[in-house]
């Protein structure tokens, strides 16, 4: 604040494996190299090239349109699920901290009840149950995320909301909804960027997982996770085609480590 | 004169309540109720600084707590003459909100007010407020430098300028304060208490000044209440009550603090 800070490594290395990732992403969105759909017989099984270079999977398509394509939509994916639990944890976590009494108990023991499951088990009953699409799959984790933001910002608020500058704010005739949202949340950030960011590689983690075992997105759109469960039979023969998702997944999530931490450190 | 008066106490009586909901789902366990204030009857007056001494548990904060409507679980009757009391807090560390700005900080009282309130010298736009926080920030002797730092870039004299700023700017008659200066050290507390004479003043200000520290209270204070065990056992002008102890407890808290 106002002091000039030093940058760290994890801040500056996670920076440029963010911007490039965002980069890489951004332009998947718009352009690919090559078609992410169109199959070519002739190109079957390359292994990586100047012309591709991720090489070509089991129907001559281009791995690395297809990583580019299947991160954008693992991004969104994960982005929307933090925003969905972010959002929904800080109004549930705010109120049941500065209110406390029956209502956060009872919420807290579903929130326990919810952690409780492996995620994906419960995100494979919801999506059996509604269906598998890409909305469901944003929704179902995005409720399960919800716990895990609300405990966080719960604890901050029974903590912030006994302190002296709340007593003088509720004194000084401020509303509740403006002292929840305007006085206690900002003092919350600091310990929320660290919540989404891990959030958000949870998130990928999950989406990459329900891809993988055929509940996610389905094919042929490209998802990290689909096609790190196609390119399992390849393994010994076309050991490029895994490694390509393989090395998003990593580097998406270390990216986004990286950032976190660094900007953890630098608050301190 | 009884329009001078600002507020009347009369038969206090406060209870401190143990409670286990907060842990419990249900509760079993009958509630324990502690009595903390017993009997407790004054007034304060239009320009009065009342001391409140007494050693710690005395009930001296629960008293600031009934007055301030944080505390409810009291009966007798407790009086505001005038709109009510703001709060400058002991520890002035927690007083202030670290994520925002000097400026934001004073702003927000005039902004609650301008909602609830329809008096003429509540500003009502941002340039107003503007002017308005320069202006109480140059009363406690801040210039408008200090507009954009947050409360971490304070020291702690500076701190409590700024606590007291947001508890006078909007314009309250009577100011609780509970151990202002305690905190600091001995040339701050000096003037820490030489601003909070000058605000009485230009604003036209009362205190209830909490303390134990009697040299403090001798050093502002007009009138003094002492309290042992949550009773008054005497009060009246200062300078009498310092000379003339009647109470054995007045006579031993002042042989202490010689």
């Amino acid at each position: 604040m106002g002091k000039k800070k030093k940058i760290n490594g994890y801040l500056l290395t996670g920076g440029i494996l963010s911007a490039l990732l965002t980069a890489v992403i951004v332009t998947g969105f718009f352009w690919t190299p090559y078609s992410t759909t169109a199959m070519n017989a002739k190109e079957k099984m390359q292994p990586p090239s100047l012309a591709h270079f991720f090489g070509t999977d089991n129907f001559g398509r281009d791995v690395f349109s297809r990583v580019m394509q299947g991160a954008g939509t693992s991004f969104l994916i994960a982005i929307l699920v933090v925003l969905i639990g972010c959002s929904a944890g800080i109004l549930i976590g705010s109120l049941c901290g500065y209110f406390g009494g029956t209502a956060d108990l009872i919420l807290m023991r579903i929130c326990d009840t919810i952690t409780a499951f492996p995620a994906i088990l419960l995100a494979l009953v919801i999506i059996s149950i509604a269906g598998s699409n890409v909305s469901n799959i944003i929704l179902a984790l995005g409720i399960l995320f919800i716990p895990s933001f609300a405990r966080v910002v719960r604890i901050q608020y029974a903590g912030i909301r006994d302190l002296n500058y709340i007593k003088s704010a509720r004194l000084a005739g401020v509303g509740t909804g403006r002292i929840l949202y305007s006085h206690i949340l900002p003092n919350t950030i600091p310990i929320l960027v660290p919540a989404m960011t891990i959030g958000f590689n949870n998130a990928v983690l999950a989406e990459a997982s329900m891809s993988f075992l055929g509940i996610g997105i389905q094919p042929p759109q490209a998802s990290l996770g689909s096609m790190l469960k196609d390119s399992q039979n390849y393994l010994t023969s076309a050991p490029w085609y895994a490694l390509g998702s393989g090395f998003m997944i990593v580097l998406m999530i270390l990216a986004f480590s990286l950032l976190s931490e660094g900007f953890q450190q630098s608050n301190r | 004169m009884k329009n001078d008066l600002i507020l009347e106490v009369r038969h206090l009586n406060s209870y401190y309540e143990k409670s286990h909901s907060d842990t419990r789902l249900f509760d079993l366990l009958p509630e324990e109720h502690e009595q903390v204030l017993r009997d407790v009857s004054f007034e304060i007056f239009h320009g009065d600084i009342l001391g409140l001494v007494g050693e710690s548990g005395s009930g001296k904060t629960t008293l600031a707590k009934v007055l301030l409507g944080i505390v409810k679980d009291y009966d007798g009757e407790v009086i505001h003459h005038t709109a009510y009391p703001q709060m400058v807090f002991q520890d002035p560390f927690s007083s202030l909100n670290p994520a925002r700005t000097v400026e934001w900080i004073l702003s927000e009282p005039l902004r609650a007010l301008a909602r609830r309130s329809d008096a003429d010298w509540i500003p009502r736009t941002k340039a107003g407020r503007h002017e308005m926080v320069r202006e109480m920030l140059r009363s406690v002797g801040l210039n408008d430098e200090y507009l954009s730092r947050r409360p971490g870039e304070l020291s702690g004299g500076q701190w409590q300028r700024v606590s007291i700023a947001s508890a006078v700017i909007s314009r309250p008659q009577l100011i609780i304060a509970d151990e202002p200066v305690s905190a600091l050290d001995v040339t701050i507390q000096a003037q820490i208490l030489e601003l909070m004479r000058n605000l009485k003043e230009m604003y036209a200000l009362s205190y209830l000044f909490i303390s134990h520290d009697l040299n403090v209270v001798y050093q502002i204070c007009n009138r003094v209440m002492v309290m042992q065990h949550g009773r008054v056992v005497e009060s009246g002008d200062t300078v009498q009550v310092y000379r003339h102890p009647q109470h054995p407890y007045t006579q031993e808290l002042l042989r202490d603090a010689l």
